[in-house]
């Protein structure tokens, strides 16, 4: 056993030196007091461990003493054990209220005594134990709380703004914080980018799983990646950052109101559709990949769907935690009952009735999983643009040249438009010329890889049928691709007011006659001529030589 | 017991009862380790008959699994007797390209 400090309070001189004995003989340290004012003036020098108190003493009685003892002391217990010659219950009494913890009789019995400091001794290890985790506890709670608090505002900051975005969204989370994300945002070109991510379970831990896949999604889609890229280089990070077991199954979406197109890459999430304003299920996009963050990206499947709508409608895209949700007969909830609450006209607010539903079918239960849910609008227009940002100027070289050459293997493994966004990004453009300069690249560099390269026929494109025939045989060909070269060059050259980039896309195909198209209006061109007659509308001169295999465009960087 | 392990000479087989997902994470640890100790196990199957449903972190655990059995030289890990409603949940999560799944 330890040794206690023991304060020994006894008017009596002769009381006070037999107990002090017993209980140095015990093997504990002794401290004395003849009265209860002074046994409260030794508590404010050194606490004891321990107080063996007489009851009846001049000045102030044991009764008062310990009632003030426990009064100032009241952070930490210390046992009190009365000594008293007198045995009636009634003062017994007296003292365990008046804050006493036991009793011993005088004369004072040695091995009564010894067992009694014993689980005395016991008892207050198990309180000091206790007020020592609840300090710790409440440590731990307080820097929780902290902690949580910043996580809050960072991830709010990270996904909070949905401005011009025109998107509907809810997120319920499971606990405070979701596993589920829901981020947006416009590429350079007009095509709106978004994603529904849900990760590993929920809570923090699964709010921290999410970071670097909206970060890589924000970033890339500024520069005008295309979300197949954005998508690969999410499972790259998150399967280089995560341990095996996390992952983030997620849908990633781009609207292209001018293509009237959807495109998505689904990995994971059990719901994704078109809906059209008749509110029926138009197109599902089905799970065709394991969730980001599982495979090593050269197992990596970045292949797409597309869509291409001819009457608008609304983007749906929904988590586990939705389509799991549980009512109160443990029966799901009907998916198409939901769609069917989506026959509206796609500008108006859509999501609240879809959110009472939802939360009506859990009947006032917790949502076992992370709810999420976002409708996009799917029309001719996102909506109108916000203020463009003027990038920061930066010192760079006025006349400079540059030429890429890409093989079959290069187009094959479409490496051409990542590594020219990459070009496009670093050579100091506005943002306006930016997405300008990616229009016209897109659209060239497709056209001499579609149509020269790989010779299909651009008016099957257009018909709805055709649509889907076309993609395939482009796939199936570009798969294939043995032959052919797409050469890109471009160069910055001083103009007499402005700046001037040139463009020069050369390929390999057959040629066409570009006259037509080059000479048409863009409101009355043909479907499949409103790309070239865009870029003729956006250039200083646009040039086609080799019978339609080399164009050559100049562009002003006013 | 809501996780149980079988070893029957170089098989072993692992079974999951009722919701398969993270309160079952220490059982299934414990039984992974203890099958997995053994040196001379082939093959290792993971059957699910009993199990009605399972999250992500329950897909988690098998991913872990599936390395662990990778770093023991184990050269079958099967997924068995799947009900529906999780055959339904390894289909979207795509998990038939990466486990055998019965």
């Amino acid at each position: 056993m330890q040794t206690l400090n023991v304060l020994v309070v006894d008017d009596s001189n002769v009381n006070r030196l037999v107990v002090s004995r017993l209980i140095q003989a015990l093997g504990h340290q002794v401290v004395t007091a003849e009265d209860g004012a002074q046994a409260l003036a030794c508590c404010e020098t050194m606490l004891p461990d321990l107080i063996l108190m007489d009851v009846i003493m001049p000045h102030m009685d044991g009764l008062e003493a310990t009632r003030r003892i426990r009064e100032r002391f009241n952070k930490r217990w210390i046992p009190i054990i009365f000594l008293t010659g007198k045995i009636e219950q009634e003062d017994m009494l007296a003292g365990l209220e008046a804050g006493g913890d036991d009793y011993l009789t005088k004369p004072v019995d040695i091995k009564l005594l010894t067992a009694k400091i014993r689980v005395m001794s016991r008892i207050a290890d198990m309180q000091q134990r206790i007020s020592q985790d609840a300090q710790r506890l409440e440590a731990y709670y307080l820097s929780n709380e902290m902690e949580q608090q910043l996580a809050e505002h960072v991830l709010h900051n990270l996904y909070g703004d949905r401005s011009q975005t025109g998107i509907e969204q809810w997120i319920l989370p499971a606990v405070q914080f979701s596993g589920d994300i829901i981020t947006a945002a416009r590429s350079p070109t007009d095509t709106l980018h978004i994603m529904l991510a849900d990760s590993t379970g929920h809570g923090l831990s699964a709010a921290i799983a999410c970071l670097p896949a909206a970060t890589v999604f924000y970033a890339m889609t500024q520069k005008g990646f295309s979300i197949n890229a954005i998508a690969r280089e999410i499972n790259k990070k998150l399967k280089q950052h995560l341990p095996v077991g996390r992952f983030v199954a997620a849908t990633l979406a781009a609207i292209n109101p001018q293509e009237k197109t959807v495109t998505v890459w689904n990995g994971g999430i059990p719901f994704a559709a078109f809906i059209n304003e008749q509110g029926r299920i138009e197109k599902q996009f089905q799970s065709s990949n394991p969730p980001l963050g599982i495979l090593r990206n050269m197992d990596f499947d970045a292949s797409v769907e597309v869509y291409r709508w001819s009457e608008p409608g609304r983007l749906m895209i929904c988590s586990d935690g939705l389509t799991e949700a549980k009512g109160a007969q443990g029966d799901m909830l009907s998916l198409e009952r939901l769609c069917s609450m989506l026959a509206s006209p796609y500008t108006l607010p859509a999501i609240a009735p879809l959110r009472e539903q939802v939360i009506a079918h859990l009947a006032g239960h917790e949502n076992a999983d992370d709810i999420s849910l976002v409708l996009a609008p799917c029309a001719a227009s996102i909506g109108p643009a916000g203020p463009a940002t003027q990038n920061a100027m930066f010192t760079q070289l006025s006349n400079w040249e540059l030429r890429l050459d890409f093989g079959p293997k290069e187009l094959r493994e479409e490496l051409g438009m990542a590594t020219l966004l990459g070009w496009l990004n670093q050579i100091g453009l506005s943002e306006a010329q930016l997405s300008d300069m990616l229009l016209i690249v897109t659209e060239l560099f497709n056209n001499a890889l579609d149509h020269g390269v790989l010779a299909l026929d651009s008016s099957e494109k257009h018909s709805s049928a055709g649509f889907t025939s076309y993609l395939m045989k482009r796939a199936g060909k570009l798969f294939g691709l043995e032959h052919g070269w797409i050469q890109v060059a471009m160069s910055h050259v001083t103009g007499e007011d402005f700046p001037i980039l040139k463009l020069c896309i050369h390929d390999s195909g057959q040629g066409f006659d570009a006259a037509p198209f080059l000479h048409s209006e863009l409101e009355d061109a043909a479907p499949h001529g409103r790309g070239i007659a865009l870029v003729n509308r956006l250039c200083r001169s646009v040039r086609y030589r080799e019978n339609g295999r080399r164009v050559e465009v100049e562009y002003v960087l006013r | 017991m809501s996780v149980t392990f079988h070893l029957r000479e170089q098989e072993a087989t692992i079974q999951i009862h009722g919701h398969f997902n993270f309160s079952q994470h220490g059982a299934f640890r414990d039984a992974c380790k203890a099958v997995l100790a053994h040196p001379h196990i082939k093959s290792l199957e993971i059957n699910l008959m009993e199990v009605d449903h399972l999250d992500s972190s329950a897909l988690g655990m098998l991913l872990v699994l599936r390395d662990q059995v990778a770093d023991h030289h184990i050269q079958r890990l099967l997924i068995s007797n799947t009900k529906p409603v999780v055959r339904q949940i390894f289909a979207i999560a795509k998990f038939d390209k990466f486990f055998e799944i019965d």
